[in-house]
Formats: structure tokens, sequence, C-alpha cells
């Protein structure tokens, strides 16, 4: 029974890569940022009610799935969640793994991991922090963040 | 016989294809040396238990293209499915070119 519960079936939704600046005076730190937020599946959760025989219930959540779909039309992937601010700190998470701001060969990946009535909704980027490489006669190492352009708020622009 | 065992061949290895996501980065002026990245996954019955395969895909890229940028990246994710949908492959491919440094120079100065 564990077998078939806890592993969770991963679906791949979007796949993007962005520009990869490799110049050889600039070194590259890679990082990876992970967020997510849990899915629920109404429909799972109505037909776990039937199979424990509790119809009035099943038929209760059935409702309610029926009704809160009228509400979420048009392309989506994965489950539903009820908070979309999940993703909403990403800039700001990628600011922290490179404080100066310099970001290079960003991936996103946005996957679902589906477990039984619930999902974890994930967006996952990875990418590079650029650090201005010293020259070569110091070797291979690289200056500490801040030399570089900021990444300009909003507040600043 | 053999004509039915063709036609049967012949739908079993046959695969419907379906784009999920494309993306393109901005395509520079100086198009340098084209690069190419392809990850792909079998997967039987929806059994996938992660998407892994696609994080070695911007060293992929990065690597063919040391001492550059990679500029006007087209990323493509596609399923492909096969019978009955009980197979399918999971592809993303990943194209763009690879500008060196006086390449972007150039690539500045034209209008």
């Amino acid at each position: 029974m564990f077998f078939f519960l806890l592993p969770a079936c991963a679906h791949l939704h979007k796949t993007q890569i962005g520009e990869i600046d490799n110049r050889k005076d600039i070194a590259l730190v890679p990082f990876e940022i992970k967020v997510s937020e849990t899915g629920v599946d109404l429909h799972e959760i109505a037909a776990a009610g039937r199979l424990f025989k509790s119809n009035t219930a099943a038929n209760g959540v059935g409702k309610l799935a029926a009704v809160v779909s009228l509400f979420q039309m048009g392309p989506a992937t994965g489950m539903p969640v009820y908070t979309e601010n999940y993703t909403k700190d990403l800039f700001s998470a990628i600011h922290l793994q490179c404080p100066n701001g310099a970001v290079t060969g960003l991936m996103t990946v946005r996957e679902t991991r589906k477990y039984p009535v619930i999902s974890g909704e994930i967006v996952k980027i990875r990418g590079y922090c650029m650090r201005t490489r010293k020259p070569a006669s110091v070797g291979d190492e690289v200056e500490e963040p801040g030399n570089m352009n900021p990444i300009q708020t909003e507040e600043e622009i | 016989m053999i004509r039915l065992l063709g036609v049967a061949l012949l739908v079993l290895l046959t695969g419907c294809a379906s784009i999920n996501s494309v993306s393109l980065t901005s395509i520079p002026a100086v198009k340098g040396k084209e690069i190419h990245s392809e990850r792909s996954k079998f997967i039987f019955l929806a059994f996938n238990f992660d998407n892994d395969y696609v994080n070695e895909m911007t060293d992929e890229l990065k690597t063919q293209c040391p001492n550059g940028q990679v500029k006007g990246i087209l990323t493509k994710d596609e399923t492909i499915m096969y019978f009955l949908f009980v197979f399918y492959t999971r592809k993303v491919t990943a194209t763009g070119y690879c500008q060196t440094q006086n390449m972007a120079q150039l690539s500045e100065n034209m209008p």
C-alpha cells in the first residue's frame, strides 16, 4: 500500500532557458531555488469519499468541486492552488543568492509532484551568479559580490 | 499476415507529438556558431519520479560555447505519445547561437 502512496509521479509542464554569459573573465557560481505550494484535487476527494461509502460527504465535495471549477477557466498547469502568491518572492530569492544582481543562464522549470488527492506545484529556477574573475596571476579566485551592476528595484527605476 | 503485422508495427511505433511550451530569447544581429542540446526521457505508464534529466542542459550549452555568450535560445518542450499512450517520451530541445566577444561588439555597432 505504501509503495503506491509514497512515491510521487513527477510531471514536467514547462522548461525555459535564458541567455548564458560564459566569457572567460567571468566566474559562474551555480545556484538553485525551488518554491512550491500544495494543490488539491477535489474530484479525487469526492472519489475517496465514495470509496469509504460516505455518499453524502462525497456528493457535497463533488458539488463543491463543480462550483470551484466554474471559477477556474482557461489554461492551467497542474492542480489548483489556493494562493498564487507562492512565486512572488522568486525575484528576491534570486537576489539573496546573488546579492550583486548579476545573474545568467537561468533555467525555469515548472513541475508537479502528484500524490493521492494533493499535489506539489513546484517552480524551480537554476542559474549562475556572475562574479568578476581576478587576473590569471592571482589565480582563479573571484571577487566578492557587489562589484558588478546591481539589480535595480522598481523604486530606484 | 505480413501486411497485418506491418500495419500493427506501424500503429505501435508511430508517435503523436505535441508541444507543451516554446520560448525564445532575443536573437543577435551577428549570429555565431549554432549550438544544440537535447534531453529526453522514455516514460512507461506515467511512472516518472523526477525531471532531473533537464538539469544539465544549461551546462551542455555552456560547454559548447567556451568564452562566449549563448544567445537566441529556442527552448522546445514536447511530448511524443506512442500506442494507446501507454508509453511516451518527454523531450526538451534547446538551440542557440554562440556569440564571441568580437561578434558581440559587431552586433552592438549595427543600426
